[in-house]
C-alpha cells in the first residue's frame, strides 16, 4: 500500500500563532513572524524565521530573545496543537477518507493510485486545499511505507511532494544520516539514545545500520532497535490507524427574513433545539456545555458558552437563547411578560455547538427515581427563566485573608473561574470556626483600654494596651451600641497587604490587625484595627 | 433524603401566602427552616446562654462554643446543652 504523508513543520508554533491571531483579532502575517514555543523557559520549537535569526531548539529564553528581540514567545500547549490540527485533518478528509493522524502536524493517508491523476498531482491538490485553509507550510511524501514517506516529506520543499518510487524505499533511505532516528514518532528518549549510540559506533547512515543482520540488531539493540532496523530497510509493515470522521453534532437554523424580537427567535429555534438534543441522544450522549452563536448580517453578533449543572434539554437551550439575546438590551435583569424582547440587530441564524458532551449513562436517573437533585435543578431553572440567569447564584469558597474576601458567588450552573486558590497558606487568615455573619461593608466600632484610650497596633505588631471595652456604632440592635466590657480576646493577626494600591482603589487596605473579641454578654465579634480606626468585619452569632 | 428549604424573608410574610407555601411543602414532603419571623410555626428554636471557649485575655483563639438550645413546640418548652462544633 502506498502512503501519502503530510507534514506541517513546527506545528506548535503555527497553532500558537493561529491562537494569537484569533485572540488578539489582529490579522498579523503569521508566516514570517519569528516565533518560538517555550516550555520551562527553554525553546522547544521555533519556526523558520526564528531559525534564520539564530534561535535554536534547547536554547534558553533569554538567549533566544537576545538573538532575536522581536521573537513572539508562546507557551507549550499540546491541547492547542491538537485542536488547531483538527480542521486540517477535516480538510484532507474531504478529499480522501481514511486519514490517520500520527501527531499534531503529521498525518498519513493511503495514497490515491489513479484518482487526481497520480500521486504527485494528488499531493498538489491537498496542498492547495491546505493553503486555502491557511496552512501555507506543508510538505508531502509518498512511499511504500510510513517511515519512508515521512522521511520523504521531510526532504520535500514547501508545498511540494517527494515521491519515492515503488520498491525504492531502501535506496532512498540508504543515504540518510542516523540522526533521523531521533525524530521517530514512537521513540521519544529511546530514539534519541539509539541515534546517539549508532553515531558513536560509527554507523553514520541508515544504510550502514540496515546492513547489519537481524540477529545482531536484536541482540545488541533490543526490540526497539529491531523495529527501527526494519523501518530503515524500508520493509516495515504499514498499519494506518485511520480515524472515523467525528459525527456532525452542531445544529443551526436560518431565518428568512431575519427576526427582530427575541421571543420570535426562541419560538423558531425550538425544533432545532429538539433536533440537537435528539442527535446527541442517538449517540448516547448528552451535552453539559453548549456554545450558542447568533448571526446578524452575516457576522456572529453574540456567542457564549453555557454550562448546565445536569444536562441540556431542548427547553433549557431555548431559555439560554433568550437570555443571550436579551443580555445586550436594557432591562435584561427582569423579564416581564409584556416585554417583547427587542434585539439589537435582526437575527438571521442561530447555531448550537456542543462544547462538552458526556455519556448519557452518567446522567441517567437512578433506579429509584432522580431524587431531590433533579427537583432542585428543575426548580432553579424555572426561577432562572423568570428572573434571569445571573440572578440565581451559588455561594462558593475562595482563598483570602479576610472573611469577606473568602466569599464568592457564581451564577447557578456556571463553573467558578478566576477565583483565588484555596490550597495556599494565606498567612494572616483567622483560624478556627468561621463566623456566622459577615457584614458586606464593615461597621465602624471603637475599642478602648482601661483608661479610655483607643487601642492601636504598632508597626511591629504590638498591641498598645489591654482590650477593655468595645462599642459597635451602627449595629441594628441597641444592646451592642452601648459600651460592652471585654470578657476575653485573642489576637492580633496582623496583615499588611495591598499597600501598593492607592487608598480609594484598595478600599482602606494597608496595615491591619484582626482580633477575636468576646463580650461579657457572651457574643463574639471579629474586629479589625486599621490605621483609620476599628471596624467589625463579622459576628460569631 | 430529607428536603430542606432555608429561607430568610426580608419582609413580613402574611399568613395567607404562608399557608400556600405550607400546602406546597406538605405536598413535597419537605421542611422549611426560616430565619426570622413566620406565622404559625411548628417549632421555634432559640439559643440561650452562649459561652465561647478557647480565648483568654490576648491568647488562644475561638475554639468551641457551649450553648443551650431551647425548642418551643406548641407551648411546651424543652432545652438541651450543646457543644459546637
Amino acid at each position: 500500500m502506498r502512503v501519502l504523508v503530510a507534514w506541517c513543520p513546527d506545528w506548535s508554533v503555527t497553532a500558537g500563532l493561529f491562537e494569537l491571531a484569533e485572540t488578539e483579532g489582529a490579522l498579523r502575517s503569521t508566516s514570517n513572524q519569528p516565533a518560538a514555543v517555550l516550555s520551562n523557559n527553554v525553546v522547544e520549537v521555533c519556526n523558520a524565521a526564528a531559525r534564520a535569526e539564530g534561535v535554536r531548539r534547547g536554547q534558553r529564553r533569554r538567549d533566544a530573545q537576545s538573538r532575536c528581540p522581536e521573537l513572539v514567545l508562546l507557551t507549550a500547549n499540546p491541547e492547542r496543537d491538537a485542536r488547531y490540527f483538527e480542521p486540517v485533518l477535516a480538510t484532507i478528509e474531504e478529499l480522501r477518507p481514511g486519514v490517520a493522524p500520527i501527531r499534531p502536524g503529521l498525518m498519513a493517508v493511503p495514497a490515491p493510485g489513479r484518482y487526481f491523476g497520480g500521486e504527485a498531482h494528488a499531493a498538489a491538490l491537498v496542498a492547495q486545499h491546505l493553503v486555502d485553509a491557511g496552512v501555507w507550510d506543508c510538505r508531502f511524501g509518498v512511499a511504500d511505507d510510513l517511515f519512508t514517506a515521512e522521511q520523504a516529506a521531510r526532504q520535500a520543499m514547501v508545498q511540494d511532494c517527494r515521491v519515492v518510487p515503488a520498491g525504492a524505499s531502501a535506496t532512498f533511505l540508504r543515504e540518510l544520516p542516523v540522526r533521523v532516528i531521533a525524530d521517530v514518532t514512537d521513540g521519544g528518549a529511546e530514539g534519541r539514545e539509539l541515534a546517539d549510540l549508532l553515531r558513536r559506533l560509527g554507523l553514520m547512515t541508515l544504510g550502514d545500520f540496515a546492513r547489519l543482520s537481524a540477529a545482531e540488531v536484536s541482540n545488541r539493540f533490543g526490540g526497539f532497535g529491531l523495529s527501527v532496523w526494519q523501518r530503515a530497510r524500508g520493509g516495515a509493515p504499514t498499519a494506518l490507524g485511520s480515524r472515523t470522521p467525528p459525527p456532525e453534532l452542531a445544529c443551526e437554523i436560518g431565518f428568512e427574513p431575519p427576526l427582530e424580537s427575541a421571543e420570535a427567535v426562541c419560538f423558531s429555534v425550538r425544533t432545532t433545539a429538539e433536533r440537537f438534543v435528539r442527535g446527541l441522544a442517538e449517540r448516547q450522549l448528552v451535552a453539559v456545555a453548549v456554545r450558542i452563536e447568533a448571526e446578524a448580517d452575516g457576522v456572529v453578533t453574540s456567542a457564549r458558552t453555557w454550562l448546565h449543572p445536569r444536562c441540556f434539554t431542548s427547553r433549557d437551550l431555548v431559555d439560554r437563547v433568550h437570555w443571550q439575546l436579551q443580555a445586550g438590551t436594557a432591562g435584561s435583569g427582569l423579564r416581564s411578560r409584556r416585554d417583547s424582547g427587542e434585539v439589537r440587530a435582526a437575527i438571521e441564524r442561530v447555531r448550537f455547538l456542543p462544547e462538552t458532551v458526556e455519556p448519557a449513562a452518567d446522567h441517567a436517573d437512578g433506579l429509584w427515581g432522580g431524587g431531590a437533585d433533579e427537583q432542585v435543578t428543575r426548580g432553579v431553572a424555572r426561577v432562572q427563566a423568570m428572573i434571569g440567569f445571573d440572578a440565581v447564584r451559588t455561594p462558593v469558597l475562595q482563598g483570602g485573608r479576610s472573611v469577606a474576601d473568602r466569599q464568592a458567588s457564581v451564577p447557578w450552573g456556571e463553573r467558578p473561574v478566576g477565583l483565588r486558590p484555596l490550597d495556599r497558606p494565606w498567612p494572616g487568615r483567622i483560624p478556627g470556626p468561621a463566623p456566622a455573619r459577615v457584614f458586606a461593608s464593615p461597621l465602624p466600632a471603637d475599642v478602648v483600654d482601661e483608661s479610655g484610650r483607643t487601642i492601636a497596633v504598632t508597626e511591629r505588631g504590638v498591641v498598645t494596651g489591654e482590650l477593655w471595652r468595645y462599642r459597635i456604632e451602627a449595629a441594628a440592635d441597641i444592646a451592642v451600641r452601648r459600651w460592652t466590657p471585654v470578657a476575653s480576646w485573642a489576637g492580633p493577626w496582623p496583615v499588611d497587604d495591598a499597600w501598593w494600591l492607592s487608598s480609594e482603589v484598595a478600599g482602606g487596605r494597608g496595615r491591619s490587625a484582626r482580633f477575636q473579641v468576646v463580650g461579657v454578654d457572651g457574643r463574639a465579634w471579629l474586629l479589625v484595627w486599621r490605621s483609620e480606626g476599628w471596624e467589625v468585619e463579622a459576628g460569631y452569632d | 433524603v430529607l428536603k430542606v428549604v432555608v429561607l430568610k424573608p426580608t419582609t413580613v410574610v402574611d399568613p395567607k401566602s404562608a399557608s400556600v407555601l405550607d400546602a406546597r411543602l406538605r405536598a413535597r414532603s419537605s421542611v422549611l427552616v426560616v430565619w426570622g419571623e413566620w406565622p404559625r410555626v411548628e417549632a421555634r428554636l432559640s439559643a440561650e446562654r452562649i459561652a465561647w471557649a478557647g480565648v483568654e485575655r490576648g491568647r488562644g483563639r475561638l475554639h468551641r462554643r457551649e450553648l443551650r438550645v431551647a425548642v418551643t413546640r406548641g407551648g411546651r418548652r424543652s432545652a438541651r446543652d450543646l457543644v459546637l462544633p
